[in-house]
């Protein structure tokens, strides 16, 4: 069983490879465009540290730190990219070549889209960022925070795409939700901020709420150790895992009786 | 093989209502619609039925039903001695579902990647694979596509590709849901050609929906006309109506003659009469007789003799059920 | 002649609902993108209260006008697909075998939905002046008005001429799309999308002096704003101009030679 679906996985980077490939001119503009993604966020840090020379005890380094995780947390997010169209997928009835094939309707909506090349490639070259910038300005890690920080932007990466995928079956009830979702979802742009230039309330909710906090803030303080971690804090972590997990699982059992019961 | 009991599938559609109470916003109203209401049929293996309906009597439900895409509202399916619906992951394996309108290729890539896909999908070993796309392909005759792009196909060519992606893995039982769309003479014919192959070489089971019933005609021995949910016909195409019964006789004549002359006893009717051309159904048994007493007429310059067309039987079913 | 085009124009004009649903579409996600924009601002203006020449509530208002531009001015980014799309499936024969001039039709149609959003934008600065902020210091006369609707439509044909010439490239290249989105990017960088170009590092101002961008959304903000002495309002709007022939010549040509390809190829 699980074999398949590693085989069908191996599958999916290759079309995802064909994809890309037979249009050879679009391979040489994604890196670029990648490349584009990770300059202006740069070029933002940079000049507001021109502007003001502490940024609530943050250097540039370590904001390009910060922003590099956050690009390593959307490579590994991307896997769920898959969610942005099912809901036209649903309304158009197009889960159904997917429900007459011995294959698990989810994994193979989720696969069918996402362009794992793209993904990768950010993957690779945010991790080659971070490696860069912590040769470059001489900032030395300790083999435990970096695993810690991955872990928590592994599981951060899960908890708020599983909250997405929610957001999304949705619609098998209600149609078109499609702007309550990105409504919603805005509260990710804070990510790209660190935590604690926001007031208090803030703080709390995007932590505890919608926790991107998880993917962008948290993993760079552990990784720099600015911030220790606690044992509270990985059980809430997992707590939170589990439950948005089960909701997640849930969620999707009734909503695809559902379509079955109604049709597209 | 494929039993079909007392089932039933309603949609529930929102009702419409001009009170605009908070309640009605909060839990919308809904009404119940049969899309199908009530069918049973049995399919033995190796059997190839047409399932003929206009838009929205209930084929496509119906197919769906057949392959576990929907769940029945009541009654039960079973096929291959599966439950469709329940038992989803073994049966799929075994079935193939068609449907004419909707590509499983993926679009950008050369077809024989998503080949390799479905390969995957329905855990086909290596040799497997190569012996059955060889034998496929060879078969169809499009080797030399599978190395470019979908979207460089044309619509016939496409097809086949579908049709050697859904049926790699040998299934018992396909179903097609109009596998025939836009297609066409030739690749039309092709495709069915194949179809048949397979049923009397693999003794697939076939079950087909199409609304150009030229297709049915030539290619299904078994007919079910499902209208409005309900089925109304199911048995042998030759039978239908006492077709086999009857023939038309089409005749050619001056712009003088009067068809209804030619109606002198009860077994003749007058079908249709034009300026030149007027159409008598015949019984069989009295038709060397009518054909004699045509003869001798000198206002007749041609004669054509033909069966009833299967178009025609359905135009008059479907006139009957509009007066219900 | 150009009456056909007006006609065209009339038409997309009369589905007034449509555009104001759209508007509103834009609109429904600014209270948290201003959210956001407040808390990152009031932060860095907790240690300076003067940046460049913009203070706290300029930098606000800046983002504010900047919506309104960009709701009428970046919905024109979808022509590169339109094109694309035209090309590659064929339509545009469909387009050819019509007394119609493409990029015309194309140009028109965007027009239109520059000028309902450019006017629902107005009217919502001026509610926006009236109830909820009233620390917004936009003089809004008719003068000023109509200097930013003039500066906002070179602005747009800056914009409309890049995709185009990005969506025409497919007569070449069969795939344009992460090509386009390169642009947005560029765009994004050195048309003051991000910050306002007068408070950027000076490599950057050097950089976007030679380029076209700044004129897209930068020079009609700082014209509403009223950043510009005289002398340099009538740069600015001179340079936009320039950009506009420089970039329509360039697209007419393109668009010439590559039309005369496909129909030379059969499409």
């Amino acid at each position: 069983m699980i074999k398949k679906y590693i085989r069908l996985f191996k599958r999916f980077i290759v079309i995802s490879f064909n994809q890309v490939y037979v249009f050879r001119f679009e391979f040489a503009m994604l890196l670029v465009h990648l490349l584009f993604n990770f300059s202006f966020i740069f070029i933002f840090w940079y000049t507001l540290l021109s502007i003001i020379p502490i940024f609530n005890g943050w250097q540039f380094s370590e904001l390009a730190l910060y922003t590099s995780i956050i690009f390593l947390g959307e490579g590994l997010g991307g896997i769920f990219f898959g969610f942005r169209d099912l809901p036209s997928k649903i309304i158009e009835g197009q889960l159904d070549k997917y429900l007459c094939r011995p294959i698990n309707t989810l994994i193979a909506v989720l696969f069918e889209q996402v362009s794992i090349i793209y993904f990768l490639e950010q993957i690779i070259m945010s991790i080659l960022l971070i490696i860069l910038i912590l040769l470059k300005y001489k900032i030395s890690v300790s083999f435990l925070s970096i695993l810690i920080s991955l872990t928590v932007l592994v599981i951060g990466v899960l908890i708020t795409n599983f909250i997405y995928g929610i957001l999304t079956f949705l619609c098998f009830w209600v149609g078109r939700l499609e702007v309550v979702r990105e409504l919603i979802m805005q509260l990710t742009g804070f990510k790209q901020y660190p935590l604690t230039i926001f007031p208090q309330k803030i703080q709390l909710l995007l932590t505890y709420v919608i926790p991107v906090a998880f993917v962008s803030y948290y993993p760079t303080v552990f990784l720099l150790e600015k911030q220790e971690m606690t044992l509270v804090f990985v059980f809430k972590l997992l707590i939170y895992l589990v439950i948005v997990f089960s909701v997640f699982v849930s969620v999707w059992r009734y909503g695809i009786k559902r379509y079955e019961s109604n049709g597209g | 093989m494929i039993k079909v009991s007392c089932v039933s599938k309603t949609y529930k559609v929102p009702k419409k209502t001009y009170k605009r109470s908070l309640k009605n916003i909060i839990i919308k109203p809904y009404t119940e619609v049969y899309a199908v209401n009530n069918i049973s049929f049995n399919i033995e293996e190796g059997e190839i039925v047409g399932f003929v309906g206009l838009n929205g009597a209930g084929k496509t439900t119906t197919i769906k039903m057949l392959s576990g895409i929907l769940t029945p509202t009541n009654g039960e399916i079973t096929v291959l001695g599966y439950i469709p619906y329940k038992e989803r992951r073994e049966y799929t394996k075994k079935i193939s579902v068609l449907m004419g309108q909707r590509s499983i290729l993926f679009y950008d890539i050369p077809v024989i990647e998503s080949l390799k896909f479905y390969k995957d999908v329905y855990e086909l070993d290596n040799n497997e694979f190569k012996d059955r796309l060889d034998y496929l392909s060879g078969k169809l005759n499009l080797s030399s596509l599978l190395h470019i792009p979908v979207r460089k196909l044309s619509l016939g060519q496409r097809m086949k590709c579908e049709i050697v992606a859904s049926i790699l893995h040998n299934p018992k039982v396909i179903f097609l849901d109009e596998p025939t769309l836009g297609l066409d003479i030739i690749s039309k014919q092709e495709i069915l050609e194949f179809f048949r192959y397979l049923n009397q070489n693999f003794k697939t089971t076939i079950f087909l929906t199409t609304h150009d019933i030229s297709d049915i005609d030539r290619f299904c021995k078994r007919i079910i006309i499902i209208d409005k949910g309900k089925i109304i016909y199911d048995g042998d195409i030759n039978t239908i109506k006492e077709r086999d019964k009857f023939k038309i006789v089409e005749i050619t004549h001056t712009n003088s003659f009067d068809a209804n002359n030619l109606i002198t006893c009860n077994e003749y009717n007058l079908i249709s009469k034009e300026e030149y051309k007027s159409k008598i159904r015949v019984k069989k048994d009295k038709l060397n007789e009518f054909i004699d007493f045509v003869l001798h007429e000198n206002d007749i310059l041609d004669i054509n003799i033909n069966t009833i067309s299967l178009e025609d039987i359905l135009n008059g079913i479907y006139e009957r059920s509009e007066h219900d | 002649m150009i009456i056909k085009y007006l006609r065209i124009a009339k038409v997309e004009f009369e589905k007034t609902k449509e555009y104001f649903l759209n508007f509103i579409g834009q609109i429904i996600y600014l209270p948290m993108q201003f959210l956001l924009i407040y808390f990152l601002w009031k932060f860095v203006y907790s240690y300076n209260s003067q940046i460049g020449n913009y203070s706290f509530n300029d930098m606000i208002e800046y983002y504010l006008i900047l919506t309104i531009v960009q709701s009428a001015i970046m919905p024109v980014g979808i022509i590169t697909y339109e094109e694309w799309n035209d090309i590659n499936q064929g339509n545009l024969n469909l387009y050819l075998s019509k007394p119609l001039f493409y990029p015309f039709y194309l140009c028109y149609r965007k027009i239109v939905l520059f000028l309902w959003n450019i006017i629902f934008g107005i009217l919502f600065l001026i509610f926006a002046n009236i109830t909820i902020l009233p620390w917004l210091k936009i003089t809004l006369y008719i003068y000023n008005i109509s200097l930013f609707i003039l500066s906002s439509f070179l602005g747009f044909m800056i914009m409309f001429n890049l995709f185009f010439i990005v969506g025409t490239l497919t007569f070449w290249v069969e795939n344009v799309l992460t090509l386009r989105d390169n642009v947005w990017n560029m765009i994004k960088i050195f048309s003051g999308e991000i910050l306002p170009i007068a408070i950027f590092p000076s490599f950057i101002k050097k950089i976007s002096v030679i380029l076209p961008f700044q004129y897209i959304y930068y020079t009609p903000i700082s014209v509403l704003q009223g950043k510009l002495t005289n002398e340099q309002l009538l740069d600015s709007i001179g340079f936009q101009i320039f950009w506009v022939i420089f970039m329509s010549i360039i697209s007419l040509i393109m668009w010439k030679k590559g039309s005369v390809n496909y129909t030379s190829q059969g499409g």
